[in-house]
């Protein structure tokens, strides 16, 4: 571990003051002589330690499971429910097992998995495993790679977990209301071999799934789409009702062509109908760490000395950059996979869709922020402090003499 | 005015919805907190509905009073309502609604312009809504009509006001309103109220109180109309205080309700009915309007209505609307009129419509009317629409709310 040298720098540039430090780093810079190196080779050459083969999968994605190997299954079941971000602040969402983010998902790569997906909600649903080389048919894209899994239906997926690493699961069903409702949740497989483990021993782990919620867009939207899974439902038990569906209710067509032939026959598609007037932008008014925002997120607990694994999952529609005070950290894994040599930063951006983990090292025992540095998302209905932000708490920090007041602030 | 599609309803819905359920601008008088919060915006809403049509032959509605008989362009029946609405503190709604209506009298170009038809303030609840103020009479939104205007064949589709002169129509549709109203599950209403009706004929009212009533009324799920066998039924009763010399109080029952035949998604058929009598007045000749308002009579809406909708395509809608009139204290004065009404989309809210409208008196409604028959063909645009600002409150009766747990959000 290199935290001694790490604080024996930050003790030099203590010394020297902050400004002198800078002024230093800069002259340093300034009086790098140029290089004499013909600019095709580089001065210190790129350890180009990786496979290029290294994206392909393990198992061939299209293996079925062969006998005396394990298969771990789970149960997941859609409906709709309610949700509370914080206290006072209810929403009605669509829920994994009663629960937002969905249950999380562990398992060892190599090993298989079963969800049995249970809807027992009015909407179409599906699950997409995001990060995992699997067979296309269970990649659970509605008409992509499946049909989607309608009321009272049940669909089971299988794949095996790989490539290691953190990746996480979601709705692909109209994704922008699906996804931002509620479908979505975390899904580890843990490495035969974790070199992150090797490098930073840790006991102890976190899983932060970042994600945004419009509370009156998915409002709107809920209402709509119960209304037309209602209609659906009735035609399911109405054979008048059924001869009046076809493809335009559904705006599904069987190609290309007869979309274009039905639009010169005056089919109103969906988007032209839209065009009738100005969309209503999708804008966020709550931002929260599994779930929940401040001061309802749960603290990261860490001891002096103690590696922590943060696992942060871009699981909403908005780009964040995830900040610790008091520390720096490591950048060990991007979308599952480890880096060819961990990043030392402080503030970490976060993508929608990716996910990225990192080792924090207690080295500097207090009570400390931990939030997205995307100030607008600090918010819960535009009052601040809220939203996206937790604490790192040691858990020894008064045995390093550190004392702060132990209050939750919901009002600045 | 008429509701053609889904679309149309909907902006129809967001019409009353606003008047329903909006929240409220603190105005000078109330209790400004030194933690109110600038940065928090109310809900602004914006709904219209306007009417333009040629109309070509003889009016019959009150005719010979107010505006004239003949061929005109008529634009009365247009409005726009401005609501502002709040979440209060614990889970309530609080609104305020603000707008004016276009009157026969403004296709004249002269005389009352516009009329308010709405200034109201409203506190909800789930279990509970308080409004007060100027609104839709509770009879005239009882049920609404397919109509072209909310104001054809109306003495057949609402209670009338017996404290009209008959020169505005709107008199019959608006008033001064203050009413409780219980729900269960948001689907069963029970509604006390007061009304100040609108005191044009002259009588001893001034402004006070002088109509009390009482209503109730079931409402099937919103926006799933098109499936429900019955989608809203009623009764109501009213009292009206009137003065002696003018034919004493007059009381009334009324019901009605809305039936799908015909339960689809693209091609629905309903029936629409509204019947009501009204007795205990003393009054039996017709000498003037006021009159025919008053005296003691039986009146039967009925309305057939086919809705086409297909999937991907413009819709229309055509519906024939039947009253009929009779008054009880009045030999042979008896009235009737038919209404046949065509709307076809042509955009969100937006309908080319064309209406034929015929009625017929008998006895001595003839001579107060000015003729026995007349029959007007009317040609134009219909738009419906509406806008939220700053959305934040979402509707009480919404299908999540009502099909899954309710949840003020
Ligand atoms: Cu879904």
């Amino acid at each position: 571990m290199n935290t001694d040298s790490k604080i024996g720098r930050r003790q030099l540039l203590r010394l020297g003051g902050l400004g002198i430090g800078t002024g230093l780093l800069g002259r340093a810079f300034g009086q790098h002589p140029p290089s004499q190196q013909p600019l095709d080779t580089p001065a210190v050459p790129w350890k180009a330690n990786f496979d290029p083969k290294g994206t392909t999968p393990a198992y061939p994605p299209r293996d079925k499971p062969k006998k005396g190997e394990t298969i771990h299954e789970f149960e997941i079941e859609v409906t709709i429910g309610t949700h509370e971000i914080v206290p006072g602040v209810e929403t009605h969402m669509f829920l994994f097992n009663n629960s937002y983010p969905g249950p999380e998902i562990r398992v060892n790569e190599g090993d298989w998995v079963q969800v049995n997906l249970k809807n027992s909600s009015p909407e179409f649903h599906t699950i997409h495993w995001h990060g995992i080389a699997l067979a296309n048919e269970m990649d659970g894209v509605p008409l992509g790679t499946q049909w989607p899994v309608g009321p009272k239906q049940e669909f089971r997926y299988l794949w095996r977990a790989q490539p290691a690493g953190t990746h996480f699961y979601h709705c692909h069903v109209m994704t922008t209301l699906h996804q931002q409702a509620g479908l979505v949740g975390s899904l580890i497989i843990e490495p035969k071999e974790d070199v992150v483990r090797k490098a930073f021993p840790y006991h102890r782990e976190y899983t932060m799934l970042l994600s945004e919620l419009d509370t009156n867009f998915v409002r709107d939207m809920m209402n709509e789409m119960v209304t037309m899974s209602v209609q659906m439902e009735a035609m399911n038990h109405s054979a008048n009702l059924m001869r009046e569906m076809n493809g335009r209710m559904m705006g599904w067509f069987a190609s290309k062509e007869t979309l274009v032939k039905a639009v010169k026959n005056g089919y109103v598609p969906p988007y032209l109908s839209a065009r009738t007037g100005t969309a209503m932008p999708i804008t966020p008014n709550y931002f929260m760490i599994n779930g929940k925002s401040y001061p309802m997120t749960e603290p990261l607990m860490i001891r002096h000395g103690e590696n922590i694994r943060v696992r942060l999952i871009g699981g909403g529609m908005m780009p964040h950059f995830i900040h610790l005070h008091g520390h720096d950290f490591w950048h060990v894994c991007q979308d599952g996979a480890p880096l060819a040599s961990p990043v030392r930063m402080n503030t970490i951006a976060v993508s929608p869709g990716t996910t990225s983990d990192i080792i924090i090292q207690g080295t500097n025992p207090g009570n400390w922020h931990f939030h997205t540095h995307s100030d607008l998302a600090t918010t819960n209905n535009g009052q601040h402090p809220g939203g996206m932000m937790t604490m790192l708490m040691y858990e020894d920090a008064k045995e390093y003499g550190v004392t702060f007041p132990e209050i939750i602030a919901i009002s600045s | 005015m008429h509701d053609l599609l889904e679309t149309t309803f909907r902006q129809r819905l967001a019409v009353v919805g606003l008047l329903l359920c909006a929240g409220a601008i603190a105005p000078a008088q109330a209790t400004h907190s030194d933690q109110r919060d600038t940065s928090l915006q109310p809900q602004i809403e914006f709904a219209g509905e306007a009417a333009s049509t040629l109309d070509l032959g003889r009016r019959g509605t009150f005719g010979g009073h107010g505006f004239g008989t003949g061929s005109r362009i008529n634009l009365s029946d247009s409005g726009l309502v401005f609501g502002a609405s709040q979440r209060l503190y614990r889970n309530e709604i609080g609104s305020f609604s603000f707008g004016g209506i276009t009157t026969d009298e403004s296709s004249a170009g002269g005389g009352r312009d516009i009329f308010m038809h709405q200034a109201l303030l409203d506190y909800q609840r789930l279990n509970l809504e308080v409004f007060l103020g100027r609104t839709d009479t509770p009879t005239s939104r009882f049920i609404e009509f397919p109509t072209l205007r909310g104001d054809d064949l109306i003495e057949y589709r609402t209670v009338l006001n017996p404290f009209s002169n008959g020169e505005t129509i709107e008199e019959h549709r608006y008033s001064n309103v203050a009413a409780v109203e219980f729900n269960q599950g948001l689907k069963y209403f029970e509604n006390v109220h007061a009304q100040h009706l609108i005191d044009s004929a002259g009588g001893d009212t001034g402004s006070g109180i002088n109509s009390v009533g009482t209503s109730f009324q079931f409402q099937n799920v919103p926006t799933l109309e098109a499936l429900q066998r019955v989608v809203t039924y009623g009764v109501g009763f009213e009292h009206r205080d009137i003065q002696k010399s003018a034919g004493g109080n007059s009381d009334v029952i009324y019901g009605g309700g809305v039936v799908n035949l015909n339960r689809s998604l693209v091609n629905r058929t309903d029936l629409r009915l509204f019947a009501a009598r009204s007795f205990g007045s003393d009054v039996n000749s017709l000498t003037n309007l006021t009159d025919t308002f008053r005296s003691d009579a039986t009146s039967v809406a009925l309305s057939l209505r086919n809705l086409r909708t297909p999937f991907g395509q413009p819709g229309h809608q055509l519906a024939l609307t039947l009253g009929y009139r009779n008054y009880e204290k009045v030999k042979g004065a008896s009235s009737y009129g038919a209404a046949l009404s065509y709307s076809q989309n042509l955009g969100d809210g937006f309908d080319v419509v064309a209406q034929i409208v015929h009625e017929h008196r008998n006895g001595q409604l003839v001579d107060v009317f000015g003729r026995k028959d007349s029959t007007t063909l009317q040609l134009g645009f219909v738009y419906n629409f509406g806008s939220v600002l700053n959305k934040s409150v979402g509707p009480r009766r919404s299908p999540v709310n009502l099909l899954h747990k309710y949840i003020p959000n």
